[in-house]
């Protein structure tokens, strides 16, 4: 159970690019942490760097408090569970198991006892003896799992779990890691690049593009109050407007929209709502009229594109309504669901509705560097 | 063609690719037994086994050449690994600065012409005093074969997955363990392939160890060559026969990594 520290890591190939810049990350003590972000924005590198396969080029990590720089990967008991190449192929499986242990001299018995159980534990007994090529993918990665944790590591590293699952796999062993980790109480760090996964699976989720740390908290915290529009878009927010507020309300080319608790009452600020929190043909506060662009059927729901006011927005509702272009509807924006986002004009500006964005950074180290958590795309 | 299947014509080729390997050992074989065997005879007219006797005769220097071949090829496999190894791992999991004109640097032994390389080196190790000695011979054969390994362990490690080695270092295996436990059992049957290689390499060297040994050093190539130069078929037969023998057996022994079982080692690895 080790709370991690990262303070301003920065990883350079080469003399320019910067895989990862300036990170400044606190994670508690028995914490589930996903770094979530696109391909190559730097995650998987700051995971090795936490691992001790990398060498920051600056910056420090430490565990507990203790700067881990110099301790090398074998010492720090940082394991890591890679997405491929999972096992010891020449390995069957008690012995790809109980390698973490054998590392440490421990005697062949007792090694094997406790890798028996930690494949109990993975729901894998009666497999010791086949080989990884014996495994389907999902068994391998529950070997590969056992095989972290039978060591008792203080810091579990996982790199793109779920990413070569089927969906039926990734749910079970989606189900698999919470309750391991909930079990064992290990801090535990994943990577990946689907919104989803880090959703259900983290205590709290970074989004990390380009190496540069966008946001970091719960996962509502991404939905209710996104620090930036690209952390709002990369969580599938669409319907962006500009706005003004004064008062109470915010002013936009779509009319007055009244808001509920809005800490500021000046200034410029992004309003969005999001396609699902639209409602359509309903009534209160902040309603308008708009006129149906198109319908789209998936299934499960209906996607409207909506004309209101000269402006297209998209919606979403429940897929039982039948929707045609050419249609008047009204749609209301409820007030507890228009976001505020800190627009990326201006350098440092303090953001509006910053209290409610501040929360979800609860923990942050290093005060000075909070305007690089509001850093977008923007320069 | 000619009405014939493809399935056919690939039979065909492979038994005759084989066909022209194996029958001209036959009439070694025969030769092996017989001091006198004279067109247009199918069958020889004399029969002997002078030839086996004569080669455990010292002056025969039979087995001492079979022994230098041995010790000179066991040696020179053995050294090419722990050169051979870090060089393959550097072409093919790395990319760097004039990674094309090393790897050129390194095959380059694959393709110079033979003699004109040993006349070269034959003057250089004549001023360092390596001339006529084993230990030169072993450094020609060691520059023979080392290509042969790192472009047979090349291939390999271009198809390897770092991921394990970095996974067992955080599980609490030290860079030295690691390369015993996960890197040597994954890389094992390209060193058995490039290991056959190797050895064949060397086994093989006339013009090398002739010019640079000058005699001195004498394997059995050298020793063969010459019985065929004297014309006596005989005794020729049953040294060619000895020198194969070894060959053979390596390639039996190995013959599993060649061709891999169930799948698995292969060829350059693939």
């Amino acid at each position: 159970m080790t709370a991690v520290v990262l303070h301003n890591l920065t990883k350079r190939f080469g003399s320019e690019v910067a895989a990862v810049d300036n990170l400044c990350l606190e994670i508690k003590s028995g914490e589930l942490v996903g770094f979530l972000g696109p391909s190559g924005c730097g995650k998987t590198t700051t995971l090795k760097m936490v691992a001790g396969l990398l060498h920051p080029t600056d910056g420090d990590i430490t565990f507990d408090g203790l700067s881990v720089l110099d301790i090398p990967p074998e010492r720090r008991g940082a394991v890591m569970v890679f997405q491929n190449h999972l096992l010891f192929p020449y390995m069957n499986v008690i012995d790809n198991v109980s390698f973490g242990l054998r590392m440490r001299n421990l005697p062949k018995r007792a090694t094997h006892e406790r890798a028996r159980h930690m494949l109990d534990l993975v729901r894998l007994s009666g497999f010791e003896q086949r080989r990884p090529t014996e495994l389907s993918g999902g068994q391998q990665q529950r070997v590969a799992l056992a095989r972290a944790l039978v060591t008792e590591p203080r810091l579990l590293l996982l790199d793109e779990p779920l990413s070569n699952l089927d969906a039926h796999l990734r749910y079970e062993m989606r189900e698999l890691i919470l309750s391991l980790q909930r079990k064992l109480k290990i801090t535990t760090i994943f990577v990946t690049h689907d919104q989803q996964e880090a959703v259900i699976l983290s205590d709290r989720t970074a989004v990390i593009f380009q190496g540069i740390l966008q946001q970091f908290g719960k996962p509502r915290d991404f939905y209710e109050r996104p620090a930036s529009e690209r952390v709002a878009r990369f969580f599938g927010t669409e319907n962006f407007l500009e706005g003004v507020l004064s008062g109470g309300a915010v002013e936009t080319s779509l009319g007055k929209l009244e808001l509920t608790d809005c800490q500021q009452t000046e200034g410029r600020v992004l309003v969005s709502i999001r396609p699902d929190a639209i409602v359509v043909n309903g009534a209160g506060t902040n309603t308008l009229d708009a006129t149906v662009i198109s319908s789209l059927y998936s299934g499960t729901n209906t996607r409207l594109s909506l004309d209101i006011a000269g402006i297209e927005l998209q919606a979403i509702e429940s897929a039982h309504v039948k929707y045609a272009p050419g249609d008047r509807v009204t749609v209301t924006f409820p007030p507890e669901r228009v976001v505020l986002i800190p627009t990326t004009s201006g350098n440092g500006t303090k953001a509006p509705d910053a209290a409610a964005i501040e929360d979800s950074f609860d923990g942050i180290v290093n005060q000075p560097s909070v305007d690089t958590h509001y850093r977008g795309t923007g320069q | 063609m000619f009405g014939l299947s493809i399935r056919f014509w690939r039979n065909a080729v492979i038994v005759g690719i084989v066909a022209s390997a194996v029958l001209p050992m036959i009439p070694m074989i025969v030769w092996c037994f017989s001091s006198g065997w004279y067109f247009p005879n199918l069958i020889p007219e004399e029969w002997s086994i002078r030839g086996w006797v004569y080669i455990t005769e010292p002056y025969s220097r039979a087995f001492p050449a079979l022994l230098n071949s041995l010790l000179i090829a066991g040696a020179v496999t053995l050294i090419a690994f722990p050169i051979g190894i870090p060089a393959a791992r550097a072409l093919g999991l790395y990319k760097f600065r004039g990674k094309r004109i090393v790897e050129y640097l390194i095959l380059a032994p694959l393709i110079v012409p033979e003699l004109p390389m040993a006349i070269g080196i034959h003057i250089l190790f004549i001023k360092y005093g390596l001339a006529n000695t084993l230990f030169g011979v072993m450094i020609i054969h060691l520059i023979l074969v080392v290509p042969y390994v790192v472009l047979v362990l090349a291939g390999v490690f271009a198809n390897y997955g770092p991921e394990t080695e970095q996974s067992a270092r955080t599980l609490g295996a030290s860079p030295l363990r690691v390369f015993f436990y996960v890197t040597l059992p994954a890389i094992f049957p390209g060193m058995v392939v490039g290991g056959l290689f190797a050895f064949i390499r060397s086994w093989r060297t006339y013009v090398f160890t002739l010019i640079i040994g000058g005699g001195v050093v004498e394997t059995l190539p050298l020793v063969v060559f010459s019985f065929i130069g004297e014309g006596d078929n005989h005794v020729s037969a049953v040294l060619s026969v000895l020198f194969i023998a070894p060959a053979i057996l390596m390639l039996l022994f190995t013959a599993r990594y060649l061709t891999g079982e169930k799948g698995r080692g292969g060829f350059m690895g693939i």
